[in-house]
């Protein structure tokens, strides 16, 4: 009778070798027709999954309808590591992920990609450290953090160069330290941090023409007792910003 | 056989005389003058002053109840009062004087260095730095006073006809450069961030005074002097003079340039702003808009921002920090949550902040092409 720790590294062997194969796929578009897909639903702690995805028209997520992605990706387990680059256009990425402790690189080069992630859809997320570099132009981004559930001690970097990028990132995590750097022109950037304590939040941006919308929520705990932070560098020659940092919800 | 042990001899003697520089060729310069307690510090050990030790290469200069003087080997001169440190971090001499290098740090107390005269390094390969600032010389005379803060005043002093004794250039961190070309002209550096003040001339320093305190072994006849009126007070000896009341401090060498002492972030008093604002004011003063300027040591320097006062406003509850040297001006405001906004200073910028008791608009550059709209509510 194997062991659990035997019978984890079995199963982390086999997800190890399924996903080779598909980046064997992957990495050979030339000869395939159909776009490049990777359909994931891993549970288990100290999983390292590490992908590269290069072509056009990848996706990456659950179960796949009418040539998008229907569903999500899942991924649930602690002590999670993930490294994800994704090279080309018109990618997508789609999933949810619950896992504590978990450290997430990604690289985004391309343009009109969409991302749809939810970390923290049905159970905590509690300290994640999420690092995430993208540059292109066109790409959409939907990013929530503790989506419905606790979502505590985030540290969040986003760096974006690229211009017409469309980014609405909702962080509902008490102690998150949140720091984006943008370079680019007529970027949309749409973040919440929302109904918890010490907020801190960071933009340094450079190019013209962003449209910048923050929301900064401390709900029940009250601005004057749990005061957020927010440090906005600019250098643009057109620029709206809307901060909004309030105790409660309009 | 004789021949050959008299070769080895020889071979031998000359192994020791050719190898004799290695071991000295850290020696970099002398104390020639001490009084009082003083040490080298060199690898963690205090050597005594009093036993007029060679200076060698990463030397710790330090006195007590003391003075010492050093001269290195180009004539340089460093001399320290009481209670002063001076860190010896890079002396090199090379028989091309552009590739002679000397850098030191002034890390505390009074002390008064002069150029070399020799002409075996270059002036421009002098490196002389403080806790907050950095200072190039140019066949120089001046002095350096540290307080336990780190603040700096440096004060170029004159040569032997009351002329400038040449340049020093002052600056850090800041980007702000600060030239001391006349005698007795002198600039204060408060942080490594903070820009070194405008060049002033302390006037009521004369040349004697300046080189009584920098005297560390006066002569003979003058010591008997010193040591006959030590028993008197107030007499106007040397010995009544308290080096570490330095007369130049005294006089407020910023009086004259209170206008240019920059508002910086250690300028922000948390505890200054105004939680419950009064209504009746906020309806009175709902339209204001008020222009500022600020006006600097060489003219009229407007920043162009409206609205809101440099320094902290009690209206508008801004901390506004404008930094030339690195092009940013800063509104801080912490009171229910906090904003910190950072814009080039040729911005033109508008922000609209909406708070539960009033609203305020500030504008920088004229026409805003960045607009920031803050709504902190409870």
């Amino acid at each position: 009778m194997p062991s659990g720790e035997t019978k984890k590294m079995k199963m982390t062997n086999k997800l190890n070798l399924s996903l080779g194969l598909l980046l064997t796929m992957l990495v050979m578009p030339v000869l395939a027709d159909d776009d490049n897909e990777i359909f994931l639903q891993q549970s288990g702690d100290t999983l390292t999954l590490t992908i590269d995805q290069v072509g056009y028209g990848n996706k990456f997520g659950g179960t796949i309808a009418n040539g998008s992605i229907a569903t999500d990706m899942i991924l649930t387990g602690t002590s999670v590591t993930f490294n994800l680059d994704q090279i080309g256009n018109s990618n997508q990425l789609f999933g949810p992920a619950i896992f504590d402790s978990a450290t997430v690189n990604m690289v985004f080069t391309g343009d009109s990609n969409i991302f749809d992630w939810n970390i923290g859809d049905t159970g905590d997320a509690d300290n994640t450290n999420i690092n995430i570099a993208v540059t292109g132009d066109g790409n959409e981004w939907d990013y929530d953090q503790g989506y419905a559930a606790s979502a505590n001690y985030l540290d969040f970097d986003l760096t974006l160069i690229g211009d017409s990028n469309e980014f609405f990132i909702d962080i509902d995590s008490d102690q998150a330290k949140w720091e984006m750097e943008i370079t680019g022109d007529s970027n949309n950037i749409d973040t919440k941090q929302l109904d918890a304590s010490d907020h801190d939040l960071k933009v340094v941006h450079t190019g013209d023409s962003i449209n910048m919308d923050i929301i900064q929520q401390s709900g029940s705990c009250g601005n004057k007792t749990c005061p957020g932070k927010i440090d906005l560098q600019l250098s643009s020659d057109n620029a709206t910003v809307t901060i909004n940092q309030k105790d409660t919800s309009d | 056989m004789q021949q050959l042990q008299l070769t080895k001899k020889i071979l031998l003697i000359s192994a020791m005389l050719l190898s004799y520089p290695a071991f000295s060729a850290d020696t970099i310069g002398d104390i020639v003058e001490q009084t009082g307690i003083g040490n080298i510090i060199r690898e963690g050990n205090k050597i005594p002053s009093s036993n007029l030790p060679s200076i060698n290469l990463y030397d710790e200069a330090q006195t007590g109840n003391g003075r010492m003087l050093i001269e290195f080997l180009d004539a340089e001169e460093l001399a320290l009062t009481e209670h002063t440190l001076v860190f010896i971090d890079e002396v090199y001499y090379d028989p091309d004087p552009n590739l002679s290098k000397m850098t030191m740090r002034m890390a505390m107390g009074t002390a008064r260095f002069a150029s070399g005269k020799l002409g075996k390094m270059n002036k421009a390969n002098i490196a002389i730095s403080t806790p907050t600032a950095n200072i190039a010389i140019n066949g120089t005379d001046f002095t350096s006073t540290v307080d336990e803060l780190g603040r700096s005043l440096i004060i170029l002093l004159p040569d032997a006809n009351g002329d400038a004794s040449g340049s020093i250039t002052v600056w850090n961190e800041s980007g702000t450069e600060v030239i001391l070309e006349e005698a007795y002209s002198a600039t204060m550096v408060s942080t490594m961030e903070s820009s070194p003040t405008a060049p002033v001339v302390i006037n009521n320093i004369t040349p004697n005074l300046i080189n009584n305190m920098f005297i560390v072994s006066p002569p003979a006849d003058v010591q008997q002097v010193i040591d006959e009126s030590a028993t008197k007070s107030d007499d106007g000896g040397i010995l009544d003079v308290d080096f570490l009341e330095f007369d130049g401090l005294d006089a407020d060498a910023l009086k004259d340039s209170e206008g240019d002492l920059e508002f910086t972030e250690l300028d922000i008093d948390l505890l200054d702003v105004d939680f419950l604002q009064d209504l009746l004011d906020i309806v009175e003063e709902l339209d204001r808009k008020v222009g500022i300027s600020k006006t600097g040591g060489g003219g009229t320097n407007t920043y162009g921002i409206e609205g809101t006062a440099i320094g902290f406003d009690k209206d508008t509850q801004y901390n506004t920090i404008v930094d030339t040297g690195s092009g940013l001006v800063t509104f801080y405001r912490k009171v229910n949550g906090t904003i910190s906004i950072k814009l080039p200073i040729d911005a033109m910028a508008r922000i609209n902040t909406q708070t539960d008791e009033k609203e305020s608009i500030i504008e920088m550059g004229g026409d805003a092409a960045i607009n920031i709209f803050i709504r902190q509510t409870n």
